[in-house]
């Protein structure tokens, strides 16, 4: 395919970091991880035919956040049982807003870690900072890894039930 | 063992985990915390690197040479330019034989996708130029100006690899030109005025 005629098609997920926004792009016969800045693009591209390894790990991020938007709920929802009879309105939109924020973060399950790992690089995957989702990416990916490698039947298959995610 | 694993640690302990691949089973936790892992492995982990070639000798006189390399076999020629290559100068980038000077050409005439890793988006640039001045408004009586200048220097820059319209250069060069109107119109209503 002619490089004029490439497509990216845009992979679920975004990591939102301090100055930039990252998200995942499936090409023909990559990845592509745009790293998006207020002026400029960095890109970085896994290709399929030397994708060793995709590792997940869970990390405690998404169920601290849901602690802290949990208390901080209840402390306003506490306020406003307390000042029932003067002021309570002004309680009432943080409230609001931190019980979506809890449970919007509570939806979107556990929070993750993702890994790539080529035999040039182990970049991390920002966009795939959910555990569901980061499943959800990684079954559609194996397919197109897999015919980019020649699926190779004699391959040992991961041991352990959680290895297929 | 895996071929040629890249480095790979525990995100929570730091340990090592690669060693612990074998070919008949793979890690679903960390070895030291017990950390659970999920792990998607493909082919690549069990196949060994291929090692890249150096080129080999001219053996005959009636045998083409590398270009850059004239004790070294001729293996392609190079797709942009021409020149005969050896092995250790072709280098391929989406199906095409090229030799690093029209690799380096064409990265810096950002023809060449495939291998660029960071890009400017000057649109962005000349609608914040536009924009975020208005704040202030006195700004923009510099900001304007320079706004539509990028709008229009940079109209046929490369932008982003992805599919991007010009709209925010045409948004930047409209809210740019109004600005100026309105300058325009500020100045000649205190010209009359003195």
């Amino acid at each position: 395919m002619a490089v004029s005629d490439f497509r990216y098609l845009r992979l679920p997920g975004s990591g939102r970091r301090l100055v930039s926004v990252t998200r995942l792009w499936l090409g023909e016969d990559h990845l592509l991880q745009v790293e998006r800045h207020s002026f400029g693009e960095d890109y970085r591209r896994f290709y399929f035919r030397e994708i060793k390894l995709i590792v997940t790990q869970r990390t405690n991020r998404g169920r601290n956040m849901n602690i802290v938007f949990g208390v901080l709920t209840a402390l306003l929802l506490l306020a406003i049982w307390a000042s029932r009879s003067s002021v309570w309105e002004a309680w009432l939109v943080p409230a609001v807003c931190l019980g979506v924020l809890l449970i919007s973060n509570a939806l979107k399950g556990p929070t993750c870690v993702t890994r790539v790992h080529t035999a040039a690089q182990t970049a991390e995957i920002y966009s795939l900072n959910r555990l569901r989702r980061a499943h959800r990416v990684i079954d559609r990916l194996r397919p197109l890894i897999e015919r980019a490698q020649g699926h190779d039947s004699t391959a040992p298959r991961p041991a352990g039930a959680p290895v297929e995610g | 063992m895996a071929a040629d694993a890249p480095a790979l640690d525990c995100i929570f302990c730091h340990v090592p985990l690669l060693p612990a691949f074998t070919a008949e089973s793979l890690l679903a936790e960390c070895p030291a915390c017990h950390a659970p892992l999920t792990l998607a492995a493909f082919p690549a982990l069990y196949h060994q690197q291929v090692v890249g070639e150096v080129g080999e000798p001219v053996v005959m006189d009636t045998e083409s040479s590398c270009f850059y390399h004239p004790q070294k076999r001729a293996a392609v020629p190079c797709d942009d330019c021409g020149r005969f290559l050896c092995t250790l100068c072709e280098v391929v980038i989406s199906d095409r034989h090229l030799c690093p000077a029209c690799i380096e050409g064409s990265r810096k005439k950002g023809d060449l996708k495939d291998i660029e890793s960071s890009r400017i988006l000057y649109d962005n640039i000349a609608l914040a130029l536009a924009i975020w001045p208005m704040l202030i408004f006195y700004f923009t009586v510099v900001t304007a100006p320079i706004a539509v200048f990028v709008a229009i220097r940079y109209w046929k820059a490369p932008t982003s690899i992805l599919k991007r319209t010009k709209l925010r250069f045409i948004a930047a060069i409209g809210i740019g030109v109004l600005q100026m109107v309105a300058w325009g119109a500020v100045i000649v209503t205190l010209a009359s005025k003195f």
